[in-house]
């Protein structure tokens, strides 16, 4: 979310002010920086992790949603995140701690969880590489943010694993949980549907209804967000509002402004980082193919790519691309020679330290 | 095994049915986690959301105030303004027009037309702004108290013989006072307690109060200012 809010639209205070203060504080960050004792930097180092978005879904887990009208407000964040934040809270942990808590250990559990889809499709050594290449890919610094993505990340992986071994019920669970988190999950729909019908047939039978509702969990759970909007709020469109307040609005020439806003003057520069990390998702993607990665997966990662460019930016496209899973297949695939193979998670490595150290600076 | 066309219909329905109860059921559980576990805005917020929603669809408003026992006209319309050498983009403005005076007021800065633009400091003309009850500097107050989920106390309340809602901020030291219209939620008196002024007394702006001649800004002007209304 954010840059062409950021720029005066009448209700982008919140976002810009936040800005201004991030800017304003940045020479201060690195005068406490130098001048603080250890334990003090470890607090410093571990309260830029929860920058940016973070405030406000702990602003969502401590007071609920709010639309407020032209300005940026809430309603933008699914509430899984919030909600995790807020049972933890119960239990006396700070919505700081909780959040950079839930982040790293979901991210550890999504990391195993994908490790074992990897595994139950793609060779051992694929399955390997890419789960590290998960790990350290260069915008995987936002996992340990205080960001719904890990949580996303290990509920998707869980809900695919649970698919391929025909646990349907757990499936579904974490499908729905995944989608109450990030919108983009519904897409993993496509290969649920896939793993479906590919388990009926080895089995010479009908997918049954209990595996087809697993499927369709996600697409049940993203609808509840606005039903549950429209019960809190009195207005079902709040999320859309909320989401044009913050510069993004879908529209079938999205893609076109998209590209424009590149050349607009004033456009910040870290939009190419986007631009080429769509590209990069793109290509792994093809890449993906190489190692027999079907339709499906590759459709479902592909929109999860593409269609937030609808909505008229390429802004956080970087960060939204980290949960189509099977990038991380393509990348693997590419890495498959051991010569490129140490290269490969080098440079990765290197780039995720460098995309760290960008954390002040921009939303990821 | 063999089925006939009717046990495959059979099937499918089964299954159909079983999915949709399926995940009827588990949609059901989303909703409920989130009904049980977030919190919901007390309904004075949700009121003032409204409010706010009213503002936001208005491109001016003219106010009347009584300053020392004499009625006060105002009229404000949303402008742009810039680009100004220490803003280069154009930013949202509300153009305030009190008699012969001509005040530009934006989130960064407030300048006074005249002949030329001069910065105005402190933070008198954004209360100006407020009383007058400028779309966006309201409606940025009005904002700035839902952001931090200020308490908003609603009371009913008679003004020129019809029942209104009279909704109270407070956040610390600051407060703000808005009576609204209960069906239309448009602000018809505003007030900030704290600075001891009086109400100021809202409405839409009609076509005939935007063809003032104070509204009028000179060429030279017009090329920094821009009217939206």
């Amino acid at each position: 979310m954010a840059a062409r809010a950021t720029r005066d639209s009448g209700g982008g205070d919140r976002l810009a002010g936040a800005g201004a203060r991030r800017s304003s504080r940045r020479p201060l960050v690195a005068l406490a920086w130098r001048t603080a004792p250890a334990s003090r930097r470890l607090d410093l180092a571990l309260s830029i992790l929860s920058y940016w978005d973070g405030a406000w879904y702990r602003t969502v887990a401590d007071q609920g949603y709010l639309l407020i009208p032209g300005r940026q407000s809430d309603p933008a964040f699914f509430p899984l995140f919030p909600i995790v934040l807020r049972g933890l809270n119960g239990l006396g942990l700070s919505f700081l701690t909780s959040g950079l808590l839930v982040a790293n250990v979901a991210f550890v559990v999504g990391i195993v969880a994908f490790y074992e889809v990897s595994r139950r499709l793609l060779p051992l050594d694929v399955a390997r590489m890419s789960a590290m290449l998960a790990a350290l890919f260069p915008m995987s610094f936002v996992f340990s943010m205080t960001y719904p993505e890990s949580l996303v990340f290990a509920a998707l992986a869980l809900a695919l694993v649970f698919a391929l071994d025909g646990r349907w019920t757990l499936s579904a669970i974490a499908g729905a949980a995944a989608a109450l988190g990030r919108p983009e999950a519904i897409f993993f729909a496509l290969p649920l549907v896939a793993i479906a019908i590919g388990r009926a047939r080895a089995s010479g039978r009908v997918a049954g209804g209990r595996a087809i509702g697993a499927a369709f969990a996600p697409v049940a759970s993203v609808a509840t967000f606005p039903l549950y909007l429209g019960w809190a709020l009195d207005n079902v469109s709040a999320w859309s509002h909320a989401q044009r307040a913050w510069g993004r609005a879908f529209s079938l020439d999205g893609i076109v402004h998209a590209f424009q806003q590149l050349h607009e003057p004033g456009s910040t520069p870290w939009l190419w980082r986007d631009v080429a990390f769509c590209l990069i998702y793109l290509g792994l993607l093809a890449a993906a193919r190489r190692v027999g990665i079907s339709g499906p997966w590759l459709v479902a990662s592909a929109a999860l790519v593409l269609l937030p460019l609808a909505s008229g930016t390429f802004l956080s496209d970087a960060r939204f691309g980290l949960l189509a899973l099977p990038v991380y297949w393509g990348a693997a695939a590419l890495a498959r020679r051991r010569v490129v193979r140490l290269p490969v998670l080098v440079v990765s490595a290197a780039l995720l330290v460098a995309g760290t150290m960008t954390i002040p600076l921009v939303n990821p | 095994m063999k089925r006939g066309k009717t046990g495959w219909i059979r099937l499918a329905v089964a299954s159909g049915a079983t999915a949709a109860g399926f995940a009827a059921l588990l949609a059901g559980a989303a909703f409920g986690l989130q009904a049980v576990t977030l919190p919901r805005p007390s309904d004075n917020q949700l009121l003032a959301a409204r409010t706010l929603h009213w503002l936001t669809a208005q491109n001016a408003i003219k106010s009347t105030a009584f300053v020392g026992g004499e009625r006060v006209s105002s009229i404000c319309v949303n402008a742009t303004i810039g680009p100004l050498p220490a803003y280069p983009e154009r930013l949202h403005a509300s153009l305030l027009v009190t008699g012969r005076r001509r005040l530009v007021e934006t989130r960064f800065a407030s300048f006074r037309l005249g002949s030329t633009m001069r910065e105005e400091d402190g933070p008198l003309p954004t209360v100006r702004a407020v009383l007058a009850g400028c779309p966006r500097a309201l409606g940025r107050r009005i904002g700035r108290f839902l952001d931090d989920r200020a308490p908003v106390h609603a009371e009913r309340v008679f003004l020129r013989g019809a029942t209104m809602l009279r909704l109270a901020f407070r956040q610390g030291d600051s407060r703000l006072l808005v009576i609204v219209n209960p069906r239309t939620f448009a602000p018809v008196a505003v007030r900030i307690p704290r600075l001891r002024t009086g109400w100021s007394y809202l409405a839409r702006a009609q076509r005939r109060d935007l063809i003032r001649p104070e509204l009028r800004l000179s060429r030279r002007l017009r090329l920094i200012v821009k009217e939206e209304a």
